[in-house]
Order: C-alpha cells, then sequence, then structure tokens
C-alpha cells in the first residue's frame, strides 16, 4: 500500500473553500477509526447543510463522534440524520428481501450494485445512505420485472430497475458470471463482482459530474478493501476512453480523498489528473443546489416559474460535459465540452417536452 | 413510587418496529406511526427489561447497580413515561397510559444530577432530522408530515407526480405541486 498522505489538490489553490472543508472532513472518513477531524465548530456549521444534502452527514459523524466538536450543534445535527440513515438502512433491507423474492417468484434473477452494495464498503450500515435500491436485470427479463414490481408490496419497494449494464461495456453473461451471492436478512442475493462494482461506481460517479462526496468516497472505500485477487485488469478492460475515466476517478480519489491505492495500481493503472479536474470537483460539492434534487426542467416550464433557476442549475459541469460527449479528460479547456453537452440536452429536451409537459413528475 | 406500581411487569412491544443497537445508544422505528425513536442506554436497559417477568422493582435495582445511582425506582418510572409515550410499551395500562408523572427534568432535580450526570438517567428522543429529508429528491407523505416549515419547500412526494409537500399553518402536508 501507498502511504496515506494528506490529501493536496494539485494545484495548490484553494478555489472553493466551501468544498475544501468538505474535502478536509470526508478525507479517509470511511476507515475504522476514522481520521482525527481537523475542522473548526464554525467550519462545520459552514458546511452541515452541504453534508447532509449531499448524504455525507453520517459519515461527518463518524469522523467527529469521539472529537470535542461533537457536541456543538452542526455535529448533533449530523448525529441524527445518521441515526435516521441507521435505521432507514434496516428499513431498505427489508425492502430488498422483498423486491427479490417478488422477482424470484416471476422467475426473474437481478443484480444489485451501487446503493446498498456500496453501503458495505463503510464500518456501519449508517454511514452511506441511499434513497432507492437499484437493481438490474437481463434485458429480456425487463418487462416480466417491471410487471412483477407493479403491485403494492413492489411499489414500496422502491426499486429502480435498468437493463443490463450498457456502460460497463460487458455481457450480462459475463457480469453474472463475475457477481457475489451475499446474505441480506433472509435471502441470497447477487451483487456485482469486486471489478466490476468499482467500475461501475467510477463510471457513475464522473456520468454525474462527481456532485455528491458521496460517490468519491464509495470509490476511495473500495480501493481500500480491495483483496490481494483483485483483477485490475479485469476492471480496466474496454475502450480506451473509459478506461481513462476509471484511472481518473481512481486518482481523484486518492488526491481529493488521502485513498490508499494499492501499489501496483497505483504505479502502473492511475495517470495524472488534468488540473482542472479537482478543481471542478470541489466546486461541485460548494453548491448548495442540484438539478437532480430539483424540480424537473418540464415541471419548472409548466409552472411559469423559476425557470432561469433550473436552467442555470443545468449548466453541464466540465466533468459532466465531457463524460457526456464521450471526451479524453487532459488539460483542453472545458467550455466547448460545456456548450457542446448544452446543445445535446436541450436537443434532447425538446424531442420529449411535449410529452414531458403533460405527465412528468416534479422530480429530476 | 407506590408498592403496587413496584411489583408490575410491563411488556415492551414488539411488533413492527425496526431496532438497531449502536455502540452507546438504541434506535428504533416504529412501522405504524412511522416515527424514529433513540434510547439512551438507561432507557434501552428500561426497555430490554419490559419482558413481562420483570418487575419494575427488579428493574430498578438493576439500573441502580448499571449506573450506580440511588433511586432507581424513580428512573424506571421516568424511563416508563417516555417509553409510553413513544408507545413502545404494551400494557399495563396504568403505565401505559399513565400521565407523566415524574418529568426526566424532576428526576434530575429530584436526584441532584447536573453535567454529565445528567446523561445517565432515561431518555427517550424522537429523531427528526429536517436535512436529511431535505437531501431526498422525493419524500414519502410521512416524511413530509414529520416536517415543520421552513423545511417543506415543495419537495416533490414519491410515486405521486402532482403532489409536492408545503407548509400548511405549521406543519407540512401533502399538496398539489
Amino acid at each position: 500500500m501507498l502511504p496515506s498522505a494528506q490529501a493536496e489538490l494539485p494545484t495548490g489553490r484553494v478555489l472553493s473553500p466551501r468544498g475544501e472543508l468538505v474535502r478536509t472532513i470526508l478525507a479517509g472518513s470511511w476507515r475504522r477509526p476514522p481520521p482525527p477531524p481537523s475542522i473548526s465548530d464554525d467550519a462545520l456549521a459552514r458546511i452541515a447543510p452541504l453534508l447532509a444534502r449531499t448524504g455525507s452527514a453520517g459519515l461527518a459523524w463518524w469522523t467527529l463522534r469521539d472529537a470535542p466538536s461533537s457536541g456543538s450543534a452542526a455535529a448533533l445535527g449530523l448525529r441524527q440524520t445518521y441515526r435516521l440513515q441507521t435505521l432507514e438502512a434496516r428499513l431498505h433491507e427489508r425492502r430488498i428481501e422483498q423486491a427479490i423474492q417478488l422477482l424470484r417468484e416471476a422467475g426473474v434473477e437481478p443484480l444489485l450494485a451501487k446503493g446498498w452494495a456500496a453501503a458495505q464498503l463503510y464500518p456501519e450500515p449508517g454511514l452511506r445512505p441511499y434513497g432507492d435500491i437499484d437493481l438490474w436485470v437481463r434485458s429480456s427479463d425487463h418487462a416480466a420485472a417491471l410487471t412483477a414490481l407493479r403491485c403494492p408490496v413492489g411499489q414500496r419497494c422502491r426499486v429502480d430497475l435498468h437493463a443490463e449494464f450498457p456502460q460497463l461495456d460487458r455481457s450480462w453473461d459475463e457480469l453474472y458470471e463475475r457477481s457475489r451471492l451475499v446474505r441480506v436478512g433472509g435471502v441470497d442475493l447477487r451483487v456485482l463482482g469486486l471489478e466490476d462494482h468499482l467500475r461501475l461506481l467510477c463510471l457513475h460517479m464522473l456520468k454525474h459530474g462527481a456532485w455528491r462526496p458521496i460517490w468519491l468516497c464509495d470509490i476511495g472505500a473500495a480501493l481500500e478493501s480491495l483483496p490481494p485477487d483483485f483483477d485490475w485488469d479485469v476492471c480496466l478492460r474496454g475502450p480506451a476512453r473509459r478506461v481513462e475515466w476509471v484511472r481518473c476517478a481512481v486518482g481523484l480519489a486518492r488526491e481529493l480523498l488521502g485513498a490508499r491505492v494499492e501499489a501496483r495500481a497505483a504505479g502502473s493503472r492511475e495517470r495524472r489528473l488534468p488540473r482542472w479536474l479537482g478543481a471542478a470537483v470541489l466546486r461541485q460539492w460548494a453548491d448548495a443546489e442540484h438539478y437532480m434534487v430539483t424540480p424537473s426542467m418540464a415541471f419548472a416550464l409548466r409552472r411559469g416559474d423559476r425557470i432561469l433557476k433550473a436552467l442555470a442549475l443545468r449548466w453541464p459541469n466540465a466533468i459532466q460535459a465531457t463524460v457526456g460527449l464521450g471526451g479524453p479528460f487532459n488539460d483542453v479547456p472545458r467550455l466547448p465540452f460545456q456548450l457542446g453537452e448544452c446543445v445535446l440536452r436541450t436537443l434532447a429536451f425538446a424531442r420529449r417536452a411535449p410529452h414531458l409537459m403533460r405527465t412528468s413528475a416534479p422530480s429530476v | 413510587m407506590t408498592d403496587e406500581l413496584a411489583e408490575l411487569m410491563p411488556l415492551a412491544r414488539t411488533t413492527d418496529l425496526v431496532v438497531e443497537a449502536l455502540r452507546d445508544e438504541t434506535l428504533v422505528y416504529d412501522l405504524r406511526r412511522h416515527k424514529a425513536h433513540c434510547l439512551n442506554r438507561a432507557a434501552a436497559l428500561v426497555w430490554r427489561s419490559c419482558d413481562g417477568r420483570t418487575t419494575v422493582s427488579a428493574t430498578a435495582a438493576l439500573l441502580e447497580g448499571e449506573l450506580q445511582l440511588s433511586s432507581g425506582k424513580a428512573l424506571v418510572r421516568s424511563g416508563l413515561d417516555q417509553l409510553a409515550r413513544a408507545r413502545l410499551l404494551n400494557g399495563p395500562p396504568e403505565i401505559r397510559g399513565a400521565r407523566p408523572r415524574y418529568s426526566r427534568r424532576a428526576v434530575l432535580r429530584a436526584l441532584g444530577l447536573t453535567g454529565a450526570a445528567a446523561l445517565l438517567p432515561p431518555l427517550v428522543e424522537t429523531v427528526v432530522s429536517p436535512v436529511a429529508a431535505e437531501a431526498a429528491s422525493c419524500l414519502t407523505p410521512a416524511q413530509c408530515r414529520a416536517l415543520a416549515p421552513p423545511f417543506c419547500s415543495g419537495q416533490p412526494i414519491c410515486g405521486n407526480p402532482t403532489s409536492c409537500c408545503r407548509p400548511r399553518r405549521l406543519s407540512c402536508r401533502q399538496a398539489a405541486c
């Protein structure tokens, strides 16, 4: 293992003070015991709402709970969130059991990834919240799975159902073969193999512009829990551009959060990060609002107000724009990517707008 | 505490609850009322003793031993009052429905407990985290009702495309967006 250095930005500049504070409190926060916090009560009060809104409150409390500042008002708020997340994790496990049983009764065998599977990387269940249960099924089973989950019990399970994993560049059979059986309550369920799951965590975080710090913590926690037989060649196999993205995500976890990256991974798999990348992540972490947790664009248009705000929130960040256009992570300025991504999304929205304006839910 | 109460054998509710024991507290989620409670060590000890076979005085002795305090009976009564208010007890009705006679503050005063020692007596706390609700991309109707203004700012209601969580007088309610 490489030594765990205190994470430092390559630029050496603090471009986003709040993002920097989020980084400080979350660096290494997935460990047992976590590193001692180096943040004042005032600073904590400034970022506590950000931490809570982005699902990082439990981890922040984990780092603070034995510190003198654990009695501050901001820390107590984080503690309440951690408590609720702990209970919510247990409720999710009940829902997972029910959903798996419903799908198996319909003859569908799902694979689980992200949410619950990512939460298992942490020392306690309440540290990593998730809102829904991400299940993947074979494309040919998708319709049957949807039908099976349409009953009242299935609706309450909060399943986000996906058809296979096109973004992973692997066939369903290959992923299924590497999947692992794990116990949840009274059922055994299949989760993605470690190599595929790390790849998914990296690509998913970049696709959404890395705006939730917990996603980078997931990658840090995953990197530090890799078994000796983890096969980097399997993880990194695929189109060169996606391989580069995964390497960038691993590099971000090391540089921003001090993740201890295995020497053989660090030596040959990582790449130098472009100068703008770390700063772009910290800017995301400093934003109090994000379009993914605000009403949809169609909803804003239907209401006729908040349109400017909705538009502003949807200006793509540099990471999201790069991934959206399938671009490289290099030192070329990002503005062309952002403009291009904006045009593409606008066109895509315009095509669907008439339908969305009539039917869309207020969320995302 | 009267002798009659001292011989009562309270029974904890066990159905429709999700219980999670943490390092120094126990969390309980009430699936019927969709409320979360946090029991400190003493309250959890009282609750676990409510097995329908252990008397209040036996629990008091246990609590005195655990916390190195006298007046265990008053502490148990305070704990039972709080557990009953949180709907975490089944009978007997004398305890379940009793108007609290021993508030936690009164017990602390009576025992002369201050500072860190004041953390020892039973405490059942209802857990609410408005910021956690704000973090969600949508709220369930129960989560919405658990909030108070200004924390309901029109968040969407999960699975209902036309409903949002909005302030209504001093509470938050599901309403048309």
